[in-house]
C-alpha cells in the first residue's frame, strides 16, 4: 500500500513539473508568433497570441515582458485605455520593464512621472516631432545633431499655404499638395456648382438658387479642408519613419 | 518639338513620382477590428439619406471606392459619431482626396487581391 502511494505521488510529481515544461514551451511558442505578427503589423493576431502566451508564462519576468508588448499592440488596435491600464500595472509591479513602461506613457503623452532630466528632454523633442516642428540643434549632444539636421531637411508643406490657396481657387491648395487628380475634381465640381448657382440667380430662380449653393457651399468647404488635410498626413508620411527611429531610440528598442 | 514634350513629361513624372509618400501597409484584420470599435460611439442618429443610397443606388450599381470604409459607410460613421453639419463636411472633404490617397499617404490593406486605403474616422476633428 505505501510503496502504491509513493509511486502514485512520484508520478504526479513528474506530471507537474513535465506539465508546467509544457506550458513553458507553449508560452514561448505564443510569444515568438506574437512577435512575428507584430513585426508583420498585424496586430489583432499579435495581441491573440501574447494574450496566450501571457496565461501560459512560467516565469513572472516573462509574464511582463509580454504583458509589455501585448500593451504594445493593443494601442496599435486603437484600444489606448486598455494599453495604458496594462502598462500601469507593469509600473507599479514589474521591476524588470518598469522604466520602459514608464518611458512608453511618456512618449505617448500620458505622464511624465518617475523620468530624469534627459528623459523629459528626449520626450519634449519627440513631441516637437510628432507636431511636425522644427528641432533646435543645441538641445542635441554632438552625435545626434546629424539627426536633427535630417528632420530639419525634412521635405514639409505649409498647412496653411494649403488652405488658403484652396479657398482662394478651389483646388489649387492640392496642386500645392501634389495632388493634382484631386485638384481637378475639386475645380471642376466647384466651377460647375458656382456657375449653376449665379446662373439660377441671374433667372431668378430662388429655389435651385439656394439649393445649388447650399451643395457648393458644401464641396468648397470639403475641397478647403481637403487640401488641409491631405498637407497634414503628407507631412506625417514624410517624416514617419524618422519619428518612429528617434521613438525607438528612445525606448531602446 | 517631340523632344521637348517628351522631356516636359519626363519632369512631370519625376516630380508626381517624387511626392508620392512611403506605403505602409496594415492588416485587414486590424482594419476591420478599428472600424467596429470606432463604430460603437454613435451619439448622433445616422443619416437616412445614406441608408437610401445604400441600399437603392449602391446595392445596384455596385460600389467601386479605393477607400475602406467605402464613402458612404465613412458619411454614415461621421454623420452618426459627429453630428450631422461636420458628417457632410467631412464626407465631402474624403470625396475630393480619394483620387489621390496614395500621394497622400493613406496606409493600403489588402482584400481579396484588391488595395484599399484605410481612412478611419476616430475623432470628430478635420
Amino acid at each position: 500500500m505505501k510503496i502504491f502511494l509513493i509511486v502514485a505521488i512520484f508520478n504526479l510529481f513528474i506530471l507537474q513539473v513535465l506539465s508546467s515544461e509544457n506550458n513553458c514551451l507553449i508560452s514561448k511558442q505564443y510569444y515568438v508568433k506574437g512577435v512575428e505578427y507584430f513585426q508583420q503589423r498585424s496586430f489583432l493576431l499579435s495581441a491573440i497570441n501574447l494574450s496566450n502566451a501571457q496565461i501560459f508564462a512560467c516565469q513572472a519576468k516573462e509574464r511582463n515582458e509580454i504583458s509589455y508588448r501585448y500593451s504594445l499592440a493593443l494601442k496599435e488596435l486603437n484600444e489606448p485605455g486598455l494599453a495604458i491600464q496594462e502598462l500601469n500595472k507593469l509600473v507599479k509591479q514589474a521591476p524588470e520593464v518598469e522604466r520602459k513602461a514608464r518611458l512608453t506613457l511618456a512618449v505617448w503623452g500620458v505622464s511624465m512621472e518617475g523620468l530624469d532630466n534627459l528623459e523629459i528632454k528626449k520626450i519634449s523633442n519627440l513631441q516637437l516631432m510628432q507636431n511636425n516642428k522644427l528641432l533646435n540643434p543645441e538641445s542635441f549632444e554632438e552625435g545626434e545633431r546629424e539627426f536633427v539636421t535630417r528632420w530639419n531637411n525634412v521635405h514639409r508643406k505649409n498647412a496653411w499655404i494649403s488652405g488658403i490657396a484652396s479657398a482662394i481657387v478651389p483646388g489649387s491648395g492640392q496642386v500645392y499638395n501634389g495632388n493634382y487628380q484631386s485638384a481637378g475634381v475639386s475645380f471642376v465640381l466647384n466651377a460647375i456648382l458656382l456657375a449653376t448657382s449665379i446662373n439660377f440667380f441671374d433667372k431668378d430662380i430662388k429655389a435651385a438658387a439656394i439649393t445649388s449653393s447650399l451643395f457648393f457651399s458644401v464641396t468648397y468647404l470639403g475641397n478647403i479642408i481637403s487640401a488641409v488635410r491631405s498637407t497634414h498626413m503628407f507631412n506625417a508620411t514624410q517624416g514617419g519613419a524618422l519619428v518612429e527611429e528617434y521613438q525607438n531610440n528612445i525606448l531602446n528598442r | 518639338m517631340s523632344k521637348k514634350i517628351r522631356l516636359l513629361l519626363v519632369v512631370t513624372l519625376c516630380f508626381y513620382t517624387a511626392c508620392v509618400s512611403p506605403v505602409r501597409r496594415n492588416s485587414f484584420l486590424d482594419a476591420q477590428y478599428r472600424l467596429v470599435k470606432s463604430s460603437k460611439v454613435s451619439p448622433h442618429t445616422p443619416s437616412q439619406v445614406v441608408k437610401t443610397y445604400q441600399t437603392f443606388i449602391s446595392a445596384s450599381l455596385g460600389s467601386d471606392c479605393p477607400m475602406y470604409p467605402s464613402c458612404s459607410r465613412y458619411a454614415q460613421l461621421v454623420t452618426s459619431k459627429c453630428g450631422h453639419l461636420e458628417g457632410v463636411l467631412m464626407s465631402s472633404a474624403r470625396l475630393q482626396m480619394e483620387f489621390d490617397a496614395q500621394i497622400i499617404g493613406f496606409p493600403i490593406i489588402l482584400i481579396n487581391r484588391k488595395i484599399l486605403y484605410e481612412d478611419i474616422p476616430y475623432c470628430c476633428h478635420f
